[in-house]
């Protein structure tokens, strides 16, 4: 409960938004003898002294969780509130027992992560407020700009909050971002090609990296993660999205010619340079082509590098099968990549 | 062309040829197709075309990556996935 400002004190709310972060005043937002912005009227958010505050970073986004909120309010001297009477004039807040909970992006500056935060004061307070933030007594960050009605800005650094409030408990999480969140990118290349277009990618990516946060007990440390997130996503694809059967044009494989492009161009293009000309979305349409099998593996060894048996493992057949795929997989791929650059005229087909 | 005879013909050699390039062929079996290329003029410059086709794939199909909205809808699911569990 707090009083209202005092009659008189109604709000500029043009004038209270324009109020700017001013690094020399930050210190004295902390406790509550000094007014925070002498010529501003404003309310002031004091989080720096409570304790326990706790902090979680996955990736570039920190949950912060404060379980209280002191904050308190003042006029300035236009609205009659001379310096001595600052105290008196102070309202202060006490949100006790309440969750506060911000969720922001972050980003790396260095080692520190740091995010913008925006808190809910909810019905605590409408007036502007400015404010320093904290954790635990420390303080990590300081508004920088006021925002409006019942909300706090500031920005924390995650890296300056003490290790005993950011929260380690959660190992599962950490290990889980530290080995498998890097292959982020290959899942989700991966996906787009098994998939074919690119919001089943991202639903097949985000289920993949679900499932396997799920069932990061069964993940044995220091195995292949690589192998185990494409293998829980191949068979998330083939149980749930190839019902939907994409339709590649048919290759018969046997139809493959046994000799490679090579023969055509030794003469003119020994080195392949006209595959230079060929610009990438060109390349991945050309491997989207591919029949299922082929496409698959190629992407597996080619495009992520992976080897015969990881590939192996994860398609579920012999190495064999793998290599013999891979042959022909690369040899199609090649000779559609060369009857392209023929029909674009990067290089001329050498007369029959 | 004068060819000097080694253990694996032409063929054999091509049919390894990707898997020699992958370094998945036993030291042995490397060794062989090592040998072909050394001797055979033809089959040398198919391995360096060849080899200049793997690099050419690699370097053109590595360039996507997972988009950041996905990237950030993802981490947001990890950290809520837990919420329930952290509460109790």
């Amino acid at each position: 409960m707090y009083r209202r400002a005092p009659a008189g004190v109604r709000k500029d709310p043009d004038r209270v938004r324009t109020a700017t972060y001013q690094p020399e005043k930050a210190n004295d937002l902390v406790g509550v003898h000094r007014r925070p912005f002498p010529n501003q009227r404003g309310v002031a958010a004091d989080l720096s002294r409570h304790r326990p505050a706790r902090s979680q970073a996955l990736g570039s986004i920190l949950r912060i969780q404060l379980p209280e909120i002191i904050c308190w309010w003042g006029v300035d001297e236009a609205d009659g509130l001379q310096d001595g009477q600052w105290n008196d004039r102070m309202n202060l807040l006490h949100c006790r027992g309440r969750h506060h909970e911000v969720e922001s992006d972050a980003a790396r500056q260095g080692n520190a992560l740091i995010a913008d935060l925006r808190f809910d004061l909810g019905t605590l307070h409408r007036e502007t407020i400015v404010g320093k933030v904290g954790f635990a007594g420390t303080p990590v960050g300081h508004c920088v700009r006021t925002t409006g009605e019942r909300s706090f800005a500031g920005r924390v650094n995650h890296e300056e909050i003490p290790a005993t409030v950011a929260t380690t408990s959660d190992s599962r999480r950490q290990a889980f971002e530290k080995e498998a969140l890097p292959h982020l990118d290959t899942v989700y290349r991966v996906a787009l090609r098994l998939s074919g277009n690119e919001s089943q990618a991202d639903d097949l990516t985000q289920e993949t990296m679900l499932k396997a946060f799920r069932a990061w007990h069964q993940y044995r440390p220091g195995t292949n993660v690589r192998a185990w997130l494409l293998t829980i996503l191949r068979n998330t694809f083939i149980n749930e999205y190839r019902k939907a059967k994409r339709t590649a044009p048919e290759v018969d494989i046997g139809e493959i010619e046994p000799f490679t492009v090579f023969h055509e161009v030794q003469d003119a293009d020994p080195e392949g340079r006209f595959f230079d000309q060929i610009v990438d979305e060109e390349v991945i349409q050309a491997i989207d082509s591919l029949p299922d099998e082929f496409r698959e593996t190629l992407v597996l060894s080619d495009v992520e590098g992976l080897s015969y048996q990881e590939i192996a493992e994860i398609t579920q057949v012999p190495v064999g099968t793998v290599k013999s795929r891979i042959f022909r997989a690369r040899q199609a791929l090649q000779r559609r990549l060369y009857d392209y650059a023929v029909e674009m005229g990067y290089i001329k087909r050498r007369p029959e | 062309m004068k060819k000097r005879r080694t253990r694996i013909d032409c063929r054999e050699a091509f049919e390894r040829l990707y898997a020699y390039l992958d370094g998945e062929l036993t030291t042995e079996k490397a060794d062989e197709v090592r040998e072909h290329l050394d001797a055979c003029k033809d089959c040398f410059h198919l391995a360096t075309f060849e080899s200049a086709y793997l690099r050419f794939l690699e370097a053109r199909t590595r360039a996507q990556h997972a988009p950041e909205v996905l990237k950030k809808r993802i981490l947001r699911h990890l950290l809520f996935s837990e919420n329930a569990s952290e509460h109790k």
